[in-house]
């Protein structure tokens, strides 16, 4: 594959010559065009063109897994307030939702206002991005007592107990818990 | 190209028939010395920075980012948020830091010209800011602030049609200039600033102000498009520099893998 410098606007080649890919588009002459700063890929082979950009955006991706606090509940909805991407820090905001995955006869169960979750980027519908804790690595991170605001530590599956308090809450617990946060 | 052929010819008729000089000693068709540096800043997503003259300018971009507040977001495409500035410092009186109407007005038309070559479409109910700080002004400050946004908006990655890039022309003493400098746009008859897509061959900018008979706009209009492309092979040579940079860390990268 050949590989040389792309910018905006450069002119790639034409559309009965290559097959345009990610990362170019076609003019109203038919003429193949980069769309970013980056370097273009010539696949001979397939008859492909793309071109790779060489910053990324700092921008949310269906799949991307995130850390973040629940500031608000409403109904069985969290507002999450993401603070990591893939465990690396974000200097921006952003927010989501999350929901339990299962019919919960309490939210409380589940997750409540202040705790940190990990979860994974389903859906980037309707204005916000739509979080998951369907998996067993994913849920609540780290915790406090709704009494005291002692620590909890896990005590048997989606159970905690405060250490200061000996009070015992449910939580969709993550397998991580503890460990990330 | 007419119009200059005659003028050749009556100066080896009369001998030497005074060759207009400018008040800075430039020719008519002759920019001033111009500098773009991409990738200057090491907070902003994106940056770069112009000379022209005495013209220094900053851009930054910020972004994709969520849009707040929420009710201005758009659900089809991005949000372009231009903010053109000139500095207290930036001129020799110092000017109040509070947006003027003048401030605003560019700041509007730039946007204008940006989104055209951005592609908006692709970051739905999300902005983008573009931030232009005149450190130092000396006329035809608006093309050149056009043209250090298009290079940092490429460099953060942003998709873009094509660069922007933007020059002026003007009448100076019934002379058609380019590049118009500050003395030249306070005491020139005539100031045309236009902004294109050199690619696609598209103009996305273009303001007028003084009088113009249609000859000479056709005259000025040709130089200020010439004196655009001259500036864009610099963006383009700007642009390329830092990717340069780029493919010896990744080659680096690579070999440590191997």
């Amino acid at each position: 594959m050949e590989r040389e410098k792309g910018y905006p606007g450069k002119e790639i080649g034409v559309m009965e010559e290559y097959l345009a890919d990610r990362g170019t588009y076609i003019d109203w002459n038919g003429i193949i065009r980069s769309k970013y700063l980056g370097f273009i890929f010539k696949d001979n082979e397939m008859r492909k063109v793309f071109v790779k950009p060489f910053r990324k955006l700092k921008i949310l991706e269906v799949g991307d897994t995130v850390l973040g606090r629940i500031i608000n509940v409403s109904g069985v909805f969290g507002y999450v307030r993401i603070e990591a991407v893939n465990l690396k820090p974000l200097d921006r905001d952003f927010n989501g939702i999350v929901y339990p995955h299962r019919i919960v006869n309490r939210i409380d169960d589940v997750y409540r206002e202040g705790d940190y979750i990990l979860a994974k980027v389903i859906s980037k519908v309707n204005r916000s991005l739509h979080l998951s804790i369907a998996e067993p690595d994913l849920g609540v991170v780290s915790a406090k007592c709704s009494y005291c605001g002692g620590r909890m530590r896990p005590i048997g599956k989606n159970k905690l107990r405060c250490m200061r308090c000996s009070n015992i809450e449910m939580r969709k617990l993550s397998r991580l818990y503890g460990r990330v946060i | 190209m007419s119009n200059k052929k005659g003028k050749k010819k009556k100066e080896s008729n009369e001998e030497k028939e005074e060759e207009f000089i400018r008040i800075d000693g430039r020719k008519p068709d002759e920019m001033r010395p111009y500098k773009i540096r991409a990738h200057i800043l090491r907070n902003a997503d994106g940056s770069a920075e112009i000379r022209l003259g005495g013209n220094w300018i900053i851009a930054a971009v910020y972004g994709p980012k969520e849009h707040f507040p929420k009710f201005e977001i758009s659900q089809d495409k991005a949000i372009l948020n231009c903010r053109y500035h000139m500095t207290p410092y930036s001129t020799t009186e110092r000017k109040s830091p509070k947006p003027s109407r003048r401030e605003i007005e560019l700041s509007k038309v730039i946007k204008n010209a940006l989104e055209q070559a951005v592609v908006l479409e692709e970051f739905p109910e999300m902005s983008i800011d573009v931030y232009m700080e005149v450190a130092q002004a000396e006329g035809s400050t608006r093309v050149a602030s056009v043209t250090a946004a298009a290079v940092a908006l490429a460099d953060a990655g942003i998709p873009m049609r094509d660069l922007v890039v933007g020059c002026s022309a003007g009448k100076v003493n019934g002379h058609i200039i380019l590049d118009v400098g500050e003395e030249e746009d306070k005491e020139g008859e005539a100031d045309l600033p236009i902004a294109i897509m050199p690619n696609l061959r598209k103009v996305v900018l273009l303001q007028m102000d003084g009088k113009l008979t249609h000859e000479e706009f056709k005259e000025a209009f040709d130089l200020a498009l010439k004196g655009a492309m001259e500036l864009y092979e610099e963006q383009v040579r700007a642009l390329t520099t830092i990717l340069k940079d780029m493919e010896i860390i990744e080659e680096g990268v690579k070999d440590e893998k191997e």
